[in-house]
């Protein structure tokens, strides 16, 4: 029997691992993807908010405020990418004006730390290469960038190595209530808890209804991206937001962790799971990109995706006990700045759980998490390593410099993974412009022989994104 | 200290090496990344290698053969499985690998032979999902010659590049079904024996002015939608044609792969990817030479051999103090609106005791037509083409008395009638 259940891993799901695991819990996390972080938490912005943009008083609000602060310690000790870049809301009319004053005034309320306006001159100085005419914009000098998928898989791992279960590629399609407990199957293998948390993201109304819950509605809407080459990075600093109007918010602009330039996203309503890319969402942020920054180069385009935001129409968070099954917690309409507030998110719901229910913090918490990025130690780092393992010394991708070493550490890792992207998520394999052209073979031929399997049933991503389809006839 | 330290062992680092060798440089070294030394030839187990060059058609792996024997009756060195990750304008080696680790090394010349890398899809922004089944024809290629698997059952080639249309042959041999080959322009971007030989020959469609409009799948593709575009290359709306496929190999452009180049601040041109180089292949910075397809893509790997046994000599006599390279006298080659690019860019005034032969690639496809060269005395070359073709690299020789008194030499295209 365990204690808690949490069915989704996504970044909510991870962060209450992560908070839980911290406490005398038997947990369990089940997801039904080959990973970790497949859900909208692999495929957003990457942006800490500062939280002048929630509505006053609400969850969203205070949560995403209390995330923005948390979040930095957690990444220290768990070694993921954060910069704080700060962001900027750029206006150009006294309309604009208007709207950049109203956030501020919110950012003041919702107490959002090192926010000012600052004029043109100020403006240019902190984005020279800002196409002209822009009068003013608000500063936050709070915001930061993160790279979200190694912050779910930095708190997964570190929930595993505090005892925490991970159960991958298990949908949960069947939950029965007991009277003081709960099954949960996927239609081969129950597991039986004391409570469950739904963090299932796109997901949640349907796990609800397995339980003749749901008193809310949710709708999907949808963003895409254009993912830019190295090269076009150095042209912003910050992230840039356009000021909201009418139209709504129009895309953003933001140099990603990992020194990519992230243009988008776009905003149409859609299904749960449709993340294709359209040529109408592609057009709209091609249209937008050059009347903010006319350097950017769109044909510096290493990437295009897009991922889906569950917005809830009470347009808040959902994160309570349900009033008619005991100990089922729901965490549902987790919309943007749902990454920003993970983390208080989570504190959120081990508050709810210790309601009803002793925690007992854990004598020891293992809180560290270490990982090798060969490619920025220094040259003697780079020797002694080399020295001490020569898988650092073979570089498998070229584009990012990356080390066989590297590679299998991601493969020893407490999450058991088996597809190129899962590497290219702890590695940064792939990452770079030939997007795995070169790698992806080798990266391939690593996994087969670290993980004993056939090369055949390595998939490029989810499970049936398979890579190769037969064997040739070798001459015959 | 090394005379000369080749980076790349493809057909480029293979001939600038023996070049340099074979012109007096005493110490000269090969570095490659991969286990073998022959590059991109490794994989191109097709026919149609050293037709120029040797008079003979071979395979990739035979051509590459003869140029390892020579490297290795030479006496060169060579480091295998061995990644360069730095080079500095003083002309400081960085390498690893897994026998010696961490390896500094100086060299006098340093030949950037690096190759190319194959556009992928993200360049292209193809609508629709992002599941697997989407690949560069190179990488199939390598899967399917080298490591004996196949990529899909129902392939649809985009861009009619030589590597595409090598691997439609390729794959239907292997037992896949073909089903087209898309093309945005009006005519193909391969050599024209490619596509009689690898299409036309197997009954596989190429649909010119088309491409792929939509990418269907939830994990692995399960149907595209390709369409008809307009001269402008937009999309002609109710032209969709729909192919229930399981794969796309793009062959959509390479692009050299300069990232060492821009660490030893070699001045990089916009419109080839590749570095400046003069006339005897030497970059911007003096004493680093570059050829081959890191250098400008080349159709023919004869021409790469051809390229880099200039870039392998003028190496070795920089390495051995015999060349003086003052920036100060130089013509500038410049090229008209028809024409993509020209390499080299530049001549030295020091360098005119020999004819230059001069690289270059056209924006779009001439029927009949005159390549003009022009110095500023107004004295002309005329070449008459009967067509010339962006996918076919033209070279021509301007002989050494043209470049003398001017400062500027201008190549130009004009069309019969005009
Ligand atoms: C385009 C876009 C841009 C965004 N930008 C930002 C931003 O810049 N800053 C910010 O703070 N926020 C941003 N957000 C919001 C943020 O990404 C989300 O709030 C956050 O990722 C939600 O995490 P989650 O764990 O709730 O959902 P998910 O990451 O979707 O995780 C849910 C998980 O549950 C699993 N699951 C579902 N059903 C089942 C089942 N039946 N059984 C087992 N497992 C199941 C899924 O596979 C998935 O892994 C953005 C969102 C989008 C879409
Ligand atoms: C997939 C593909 C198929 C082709 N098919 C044909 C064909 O059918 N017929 C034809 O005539 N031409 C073909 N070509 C063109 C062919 O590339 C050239 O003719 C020729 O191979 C180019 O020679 P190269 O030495 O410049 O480059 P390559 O052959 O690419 O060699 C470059 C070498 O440098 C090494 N290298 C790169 N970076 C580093 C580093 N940092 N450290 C160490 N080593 C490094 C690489 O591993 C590689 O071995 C093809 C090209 C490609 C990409």
């Amino acid at each position: 029997m365990f204690d808690v259940v949490i069915i989704g891993s996504g970044v909510v799901g991870a962060s209450i691992a992560y908070e839980l695991s911290k406490y005398k819990l038997n947990i369990c996390v089940v997801e039904k993807e080959n990973d970790v972080s497949l859900g909208a938490s692999r495929a957003n912005s990457g942006i800490i908010h500062g939280g002048y943009d929630c509505v006053e008083n609400s969850l969203m609000a205070k949560l995403n405020v209390e995330g923005n602060i948390l979040v930095h310690q957690i990444c220290k000790d768990l070694d993921v990418p954060l910069k704080n870049i700060g962001s900027l809301v750029i206006g150009k009319n006294d309309e604009d004006k208007q709207v950049i004053n109203d956030l501020y005034n919110r950012g003041i309320n919702n107490n959002v730390k090192g926010i000012k306006i600052i004029d043109s001159k100020q403006l240019y100085q902190l984005e020279p290469n800002l196409n002209e005419g822009f009068t003013c914009a608000l500063y936050c000098e709070s915001a930061s960038i993160i790279s979200p998928w190694e912050l779910c898989i930095a708190q997964i791992e570190c929930a595993i190595n505090n005892g925490c279960k991970l159960n991958l590629n298990y949908e949960v399609t069947e939950i029965v209530a007991h009277n003081n407990y709960y099954t949960v199957s996927n239609g081969e293998n129950s597991i039986d808890t004391k409570m469950i948390i739904n963090a299932s993201g796109a997901g949640s109304i349907k796990i609800d209804e397995l339980l003749d819950e749901c008193d809310y509605q949710c709708k999907y809407v949808k963003g895409e991206y254009y993912l830019l080459d190295k090269n076009q990075s150095s042209i912003v600093n910050h992230v840039i937001f356009q000021t909201p109007n009418k139209n709504g918010k129009g895309i953003l602009i933001t140099p990603t962790v990992h020194n990519n330039l992230l243009v988008g996203p776009t905003a149409t309503n859609t299904t749960s799971d449709d993340t294709s890319v359209s040529s109408d969402g592609l057009q709209i942020i091609a249209k937008q990109v050059n009347n903010i920054y006319k350097d950017i180069n769109l044909r510096e385009n290493i990437r295009n995706f897009a991922g889906v935001r569950v917005r809830s129409l009470k347009k808040d968070f959902i994160i309570k006990e349900s009033t008619k099954n005991k100990n089922y917690f729901i965490v549902a309409g987790i919309a943007s700045p749902g990454l920003s507030a993970s983390v208080a998110i989570a504190k959120k719901v081990v508050e709810l759980v210790s309601v009803n229910n002793q925690l007992q913090q854990k004598e020891t918490f293992i809180n560290t998490r270490k990982v090798i990025r060969f490619n920025e130690l220094s040259e003697n780092e780079k020797i002694d390593l080399i020295n001490k393992d020569k898988n650092y010394g073979r570089i498998v991708c070229r584009c990012e410099n990356i080390s066989e070493g590297e590679i299998i550490n991601a493969l020893n890792g407490p999450i058991s993974i088996s597809s190129i992207d899962a590497i290219k998520r702890r590695c940064n394999t792939g990452m770079g412009r030939c997007q795995g052209g070169f790698c992806g073979v080798k990266v391939m031929e690593i996994i087969a022989k670290h993980q004993n399997i056939a090369i055949e049933n390595i998939t490029a991503d989810k499970k049936g994104s398979y890579i190769i389809s037969n064997v040739t006839k070798k001459g015959v | 200290m090394y005379d000369v330290i080749v980076v790349g062992g493809g057909p480029a680092g293979l001939g600038s090496a023996i070049s340099a060798k074979q012109n007096g440089a005493k110490k000269v070294l090969i570095i490659e990344r991969d286990n073998v030394l022959g590059g991109i030839l490794n994989q191109c187990i097709h026919n149609g290698f050293g037709l120029h060059y040797f008079n003979e058609e071979l395979c990739g792996p035979e051509y590459a053969d003869r140029f390892i024997k020579m490297v290795k009756e030479n006496d060169i060195e060579i480091l295998l499985d061995t990644m360069v990750i730095e080079i500095s304008d003083n002309k400081e080696i960085v390498a690893i690998n897994n026998q010696q680790g961490y390896l500094k090394l100086a060299a006098k010349s340093i030949v950037l032979a690096m190759g190319c890398r194959e556009r992928a899809a993200g360049a292209i922004s193809i609508p629709g999902n992002r599941c697997a089944g989407i690949m560069s024809a190179g990488s199939a290629q390598y899967f399917i010659n080298k490591q004996g698997y196949m990529v899909g059952k129902k392939v649809v080639i985009l861009g009619s590049g030589d590597i595409g249309l090598i691997m439609a042959r390729r794959l239907v041999l292997e037992g896949a079904q073909v089903l087209a080959c898309v093309e945005i322009m009006p005519y193909s971007n391969g050599l024209v024996r490619n596509v009689v030989q690898c299409l036309n020959d197997f009954d596989i469609p190429l649909l010119l002015s088309h491409t792929i409009t939509k990418i269907i799948g939830k994990n692995r593709v399960e149907k595209i939608i390709v369409s008809k575009v307009d001269e402008n290359r937009n999309v002609i709306i109710g032209s969709e044609i729909e192919f229930d496929c399981d794969t796309v190999l793009l062959s959509v452009g390479l692009i050299p792969e300069n990232e060492l180049s821009k660490k030893a601040n070699v001045d990089i041109d916009k419109r080839t990817n590749g570095a400046i180089v003069y006339d005897n292949m030497e970059t911007s910075v003096s004493g680093i030479f570059s050829c081959g397809n890191v250098l400008h893509v080349h159709d023919l790997v004869d021409h790469v051999t051809l390229e880099s046994l200039q870039a392998g000599k003028y190496a070795a006599l920089y390495a051995m103090n015999q060349t003086i390279n003052s920036e100060n006298k130089t013509i500038s080659l410049k090229v008209d609106a028809n024409i993509g690019y020209c390499v080299p860019q530049k001549v030295r005034l020091t360098n005119l005791n020999e004819d230059k032969k001069i690289s270059f690639r056209v924006k779009k496809k001439f029927d009949s037509c005159t390549i003009i060269i022009t110095n500023a005395n107004n004295q002309e070359i005329k070449i008459n083409k009967p067509y010339l073709l962006p996918c076919e690299m033209q070279q021509v020789m301007i002989k050494k008395e043209l470049f003398e008194n001017c400062d500027e030499i201008l190549i130009s295209i004009k069309e019969k009638g005009e």
